[in-house]
Formats: C-alpha cells, structure tokens, sequence
C-alpha cells in the first residue's frame, strides 16, 4: 500500500470509527471484543483496500464484521451463556427499565441471531441489504429475525407481552 | 413486534451501543494487516500468511546455539548486557510500515543487529532476512517485488536480478531460497504457473536457477523453507477453494518435500503449516507447525522432522504468535500483538506445554515496537557490550 492510500485509509477511519464502533459495540456487547472486532474487519479492509477504496468501503467493513462475529461464535471464542445475569425482579422491573432486560438477553443471543437485530433495529436496514450483508437470502432474513426475536422473549420472560410477529419485507 | 417492544429493542441497542471507538484503530489495523500481508506482497506464488514465516527466525542459526541460558539483559535500556544469553533478536522488521508519533507513515524502517558491536542499525528496508551467520540478510524496500542481499558490516546491497520471492535461507548461508520465479517486466509473473516455483540464489556468485513447482502457487500462499538436512526442500500444500479470500478456506492438507532440483521427493499429510525456518528446534528434530490463522486462539503442532509425525499439540498464550525456539524444550512467542499501540508487545518463552516461563520484553525502539517481523538468532559470540535484545 503506498502512501497516498494508507493517508486514505487512515482519513476513512478517523471519519468512520465512532459508527462502525457503535456496530461492533452492538454486535458483541463487550467493548474489549469490539475492539478486536473491528480491528480485525479493519486489517481485512487494509488488504483489500486499493479494490474496495473507490466503492462502499464501510459496507465492506461491516460486512466483515458481521461475519467475522459468526466465525468467532463458530470456532468457539464467544459463546453465549445460558444463565442470565441478576436482573432486577419482576415488581422493580415494572415499567421501569425494559431496557435492561433486554440488554442482557441480548447478549445471550447467537451472533447471527444477534447480527440481524443490529441490522434491523440499530442500523435500520431493509431486508434485501441485510441479506446482502450476511451473504444468505431475503426469506433467512425473515425467519432468522422471527427467531431472534422469539428467543429473546425465551430469555426475557417479564417483558411486556409481545403481539405475535409478523415480519414483513420494508 | 409490538411498537414498545421494537422502541425498547432500539433504546437496548444505542444503550449497548454506547462509547467512544478506541484511537490508534487504523494504525492497529495497518499492523495486523501488514504481519499477514507482507509475505503476500513479496511472494510470486501469490498470498501466504505471514505468522509463522516473517517471524522468520533463521532456526538453522539456533541450531549452532550451545551457550547455557544466560542472565535476562534489560531490552530496550541503555545498560550493556554483561553476559549472552541464549536467544537474541537480530531483526525488528517494520514489515509494511509504521504509523510514527506525527501519525506519518514510516515505510523502510528497520532493526538489524550487527553482530560485530551487538548493537541495532538502522537500515532503509521494510523487510529483513538475516542469514543463520548473521554475516548477510535478505532485503526489500516498499513497493518493490525486487530481493537484495545486504551486507551487513558493509551495508553494501545486492539486488537480484530477474526473480523475485518470499525469501528463506539455507542453514549454511550460502544460498537464498525465494518461493516465487521470474519477474516479467519488473512484476512477478503470478498468473502464469510455469513461472511459479522456487529459486535457488547463490549468493556469493549471485547466480539464480529457478525450478517450476505448481505447488509454490497452491492455496492460501505457499512458502518454499530449507529442511535442517540442507538438501531438502519443503512447500505446505492446502486445499484450495476457487474464488475462497478467508485465510480459513484454505485448509492445510499435506507437506511436500522436494529436493534441490525440484523433484517432488515424498508427500507427508498434515494439518498445519510449515511457514518458515523458525519452525525447526535448534537440533534439528523436531518442527512447529502452525495454524494459517495468526491471532486469537493459536494452537501449534510439535511434529518430527522430516515425517511430520504429530508429537505434541501446544495452545499458544492468548493473543500471541510463534517466533521461534528458545532451546529444545521452549518456544518463544510474540504476545500482545494486537495491541495498536504497540505497548503491550512482548516475547514470552514458553514450554512446550504452553505455559509462560518468562516475559522478555522488546526493544523500547518505535520500529521494535511496531515491528511484524521478529526474528531469532543464537546470542553466542555477541560482543559483552552489546545492547541487543538478549535472552
């Protein structure tokens, strides 16, 4: 890489951190793992960064990011555990804070399961650039979110009761 | 989803969300990069992870180690060591380049250790090599595929004309090894697999005799490395996956062995690599083979040279890579790698068991701290003067 385009990839990073940060925050909910997340998708960018420069260069890196998630949780290095940490009880919980309870099912979650939630309901997008992302269908899209969905309510039996899903393509 | 829950999902993620991104991420990101893309830049047969073999530690060199393990000098302070001990660095290669405190970028920058002083020189190239005699090292300069022969008491470089490649050194020095071939108009010539193989450097008479070998272009990236026996030649074969661009969808399926003509000898199966020459023990017997992926969770393999018979599986310290062999019994790794700013990297000697036994740390030099490659040589005969990296 010559230094034009390492002065390039530096501006990119320095304009594009705080967001792409924020997605690896979602994604792991750990900061130290994000921090390892996104430098790794980054050095995988470095790489291929005098083809992808030109074109979407944070879409590549999310990309990334997003499947590396999986390939970790793969190989074993994250695994979601199945006890839950202490939560309020359900009286304190009432109306107070669901957020909580949803931030520690959330980080129960498959990656995948994990990653499509990020793409829906952080990063706001349609199914067809989530499919895009993830490298898998429209219709997986559908059915992985359903099940995500449904597994979180499996960890966060006091929310408020949800309607049933109904997932439909933007 | 009910528009509470969908609300309450948003506040959870933008909740876990919150944080500023760490600084340093493009020059981290330009480190790792540059440790698992500098042999991909300098090979002709194309990518290679660069883990095991820019560490490239001449193990044929440690094989002449005989000296008892001495006292730990202080790296990196100014205070002379008084004694060798065992293992010293001879090379911090910025490999492909540096981010300096002014956040410029530092191509050509690295650490040679002339034995003679037993002090570092600064030398203009991105890539060093030296040889198991520490007389010569192997060179390159950003943005060039060409390999040049420096001369280390002299700083006199030789360039090699007409061939190009990851490099590797004969255990006696005498001859380079490059996994690559012939450069067509001043590129090497990737696509065309009758220009891939290894070439043969002599390099007193610096004469070249390459040897078409398909296998040099195989899989993730292959590295041609001088067995101890000087005679034999060994490419790690991997299983290739047409348009495949994750360095685990190559896996490692068997290690070839060809002798100096580039005639296959014998196909050993295997399940990791053999990268580079700091693979083998100092007495010869035995090698690491390692994993192509180079962070995270590293497992290794102790294996039998040349039969690549499994002796021992060792899980490498979190975050870490192989450098070399200490003695026989231990390994030395890089930890801390993926640290950006480079505080946090150390050498760690290791048993074979994978447990720590000490923690060296690096020269307090910027390019040692950045440095991709680190490379291992015997501390004998180093002057007691000398401020080198020593072990």
């Amino acid at each position: 890489m010559d230094p034009e385009m390492r002065a390039d990839f530096t501006a990119f990073v320095a304009s594009r951190s705080a967001s792409l940060f924020r997605t690896a925050m979602a994604l792991t909910g750990h900061r130290q793992q994000a921090e390892d997340l996104l430098q790794t998708a980054l050095a995988r960018t470095v790489r291929h960064w005098e083809r992808i420069r030109d074109g979407r260069p944070e879409a590549y890196v999310r990309t990334a990011m997003y499947r590396q998630c999986t390939t970790w949780w793969r190989r074993g290095r994250e695994r979601p555990t199945d006890r839950l940490p202490e939560l309020p009880g359900p009286d304190a919980m009432a109306g107070v804070d669901l957020s909580l309870a949803l931030i520690a099912g959330l980080r129960q979650l498959a990656p995948k399961h994990r990653a499509v939630l990020v793409l829906r309901y952080l990063e706001d997008l349609p199914t067809e650039e989530i499919a895009e992302i993830l490298g898998c269908g429209a219709s997986t899209v559908r059915s992985q979110t359903a099940r995500a969905l449904d597994r979180l309510r499996q960890l966060c039996p006091d929310l408020t009761a949800p309607t049933a899903v109904q997932e439909t393509s933007p | 989803m009910n528009d509470q829950l969908q609300r309450e999902l948003t506040r959870a993620f933008e909740r876990l969300s919150a944080g500023a991104p760490p600084p340093g991420l493009a020059e981290g990101a330009l480190r790792r990069a540059g440790r698992t893309t500098l042999v991909r830049r300098v090979g002709a047969a194309g990518a290679a992870l660069a883990v095991l073999a820019v560490a490239g530690a001449t193990a044929a060199t440690l094989r002449t180690t005989a000296a008892a393990p001495g006292p730990r000098t202080t790296a990196g302070s100014s205070t002379p060591a008084t004694r060798p001990g065992t293992v010293a660095v001879t090379a911090y290669g910025c490999g492909g380049g540096r981010v300096d405190a002014h956040g410029q970028y530092v191509q050509d920058d690295s650490l040679l250790l002339d034995r003679t002083t037993g002090r570092y020189a600064r030398v203009p190239y991105c890539q060093v090599l030296p040889s198991p005699d520490g007389r010569l090292a192997a060179v390159f300069r950003s943005g060039s595929e060409r390999v040049g022969i420096l001369d280390v008491a002299s700083r006199q470089v030789r360039w090699i004309d007409g061939y190009a490649g990851r490099p590797a050194w004969s255990p006696d020095s005498r001859t380079l090894l490059l996994t690559g071939g012939p450069l067509v108009q001043g590129q090497a010539a990737k696509s065309d697999p009758a220009n891939i193989g290894f070439v043969l450097v002599d390099v007193r008479a610096m004469r070249s005799q390459f040897h078409p070998v398909a296998e040099a272009a195989n899989g993730f990236g292959s590295a041609a490395v001088f067995l101890p026996d000087g005679r034999t030649i060994a490419i790690t074969g991997c299983a290739c996956t047409p348009g495949a661009t994750h360095e685990g969808e190559w896996p490692v399926t068997h290690i070839s062995l060809y002798d100096l003509r580039g005639a296959l000898v014998r196909t050993l199966p295997a399940t990791q690599g053999l990268w580079s020459a700091a693979a083998f023990s100092p007495d010869g017997t035995r090698m690491v083979l390692g994993p192509q992926l180079q962070y995270g969770t590293v497992r290794v393999q102790v294996a039998d040279v040349p039969t690549a018979a499994v002796r021992r599986s060792v899980l490498l310290p979190q975050d870490s890579a192989f450098v070399g062999w200490y003695d026989n019994q231990q390994l030395v790794v890089l930890t801390g790698v993926s640290d950006r700013t480079g505080r946090s990297a150390r050498l760690v000697v290791v048993d074979l068991a994978g447990h720590p036994v000490r923690t060296v740390p690096l020269l307090g030099d910027p390019v040692a701290r950045s440095a991709v490659d680190i490379l291992l040589g015997p501390a004998t005969g180093l002057p007691g003067t000398a401020t080198a990296t020593v072990f």
